[in-house]
């Protein structure tokens, strides 16, 4: 039996992440070929204040990314570009 | 014979003409280890991200180079014994090309895919 517009209420809404901007991965839109490690303009987005990693979770970087990522991190901290930790 | 990339940074004490000098001695070592010398790149001063022997700041310069896994631990067998040298890093890169022409299909394979199912791409121009 087909219902009636009214009983079915409202068509239902996808899922909207109300005011927050769907994530994606900033290497993947711009097709770098390598993530270098002394591009430290790019790494330290990445590293917010206490010079830690930023979890893929709040990034929204993929994973193949962010494995690149974490490299290209620990190789610029490891020449000084970037630090262990700060306070 | 591999890429590689090596960055060393020298002592701020160092004036000027002495970090150029430093870097012509290098430079010399790996001529003369058969290397080479694709690209010298002198940052000049820079400030250190953290403390290295009690200094802050330092002169960074980075060597491209066709080499020897020979020349790439005699090269860094010097920085190790010169004292104006604070750190050093080498990078072999030969693998990074590949892994570039990998991702390179990757993102093809992407935007293939993508073009069939008429999903719209993102422009580079959103990313902030």
């Amino acid at each position: 039996m087909k219902r009636s517009k009214a009983a079915k209420g409202k068509p239902k809404k996808k899922k909207s992440f109300s005011g927050r901007r769907s994530k994606f991965c900033k290497f993947c839109v711009e097709k770098l070929p390598y993530i270098d490690y002394k591009d430290t303009k790019t790494l330290s987005a990445f590293t917010p204040e206490r010079g830690k990693v930023l979890p893929r979770r709040t990034s929204g970087v993929c994973a193949v990314h962010q494995r690149a990522l974490v490299e290209a991190i620990k190789r610029s901290r490891n020449i000084a570009l970037l630090p262990f930790a700060t306070d | 014979m591999r890429r590689y990339e090596t960055i060393f940074i020298a002592s701020p004490t160092l004036t000027e003409e002495q970090a150029d000098e430093l870097v012509k001695f290098f430079e010399g070592i790996i001529a003369e280890q058969g290397g080479e010398l694709i690209k010298t790149d002198k940052w000049g001063r820079r400030k250190l991200a953290y403390e290295v022997q009690k200094f802050s700041e330092g002169y960074y310069t980075l060597f491209e180079m066709d080499a020897d896994n020979k020349l790439v631990a005699e090269l860094e067998r010097r920085f190790r014994n010169h004292e104006s040298v604070i750190k050093y890093l080498s990078v072999r890169m030969d693998g990074l090309e590949k892994a570039a022409a990998r991702s390179k299909q990757r993102f093809d394979r992407e935007s293939k895919r993508k073009a069939a199912a008429g999903i719209k791409d993102r422009a580079p121009e959103e990313v902030s």
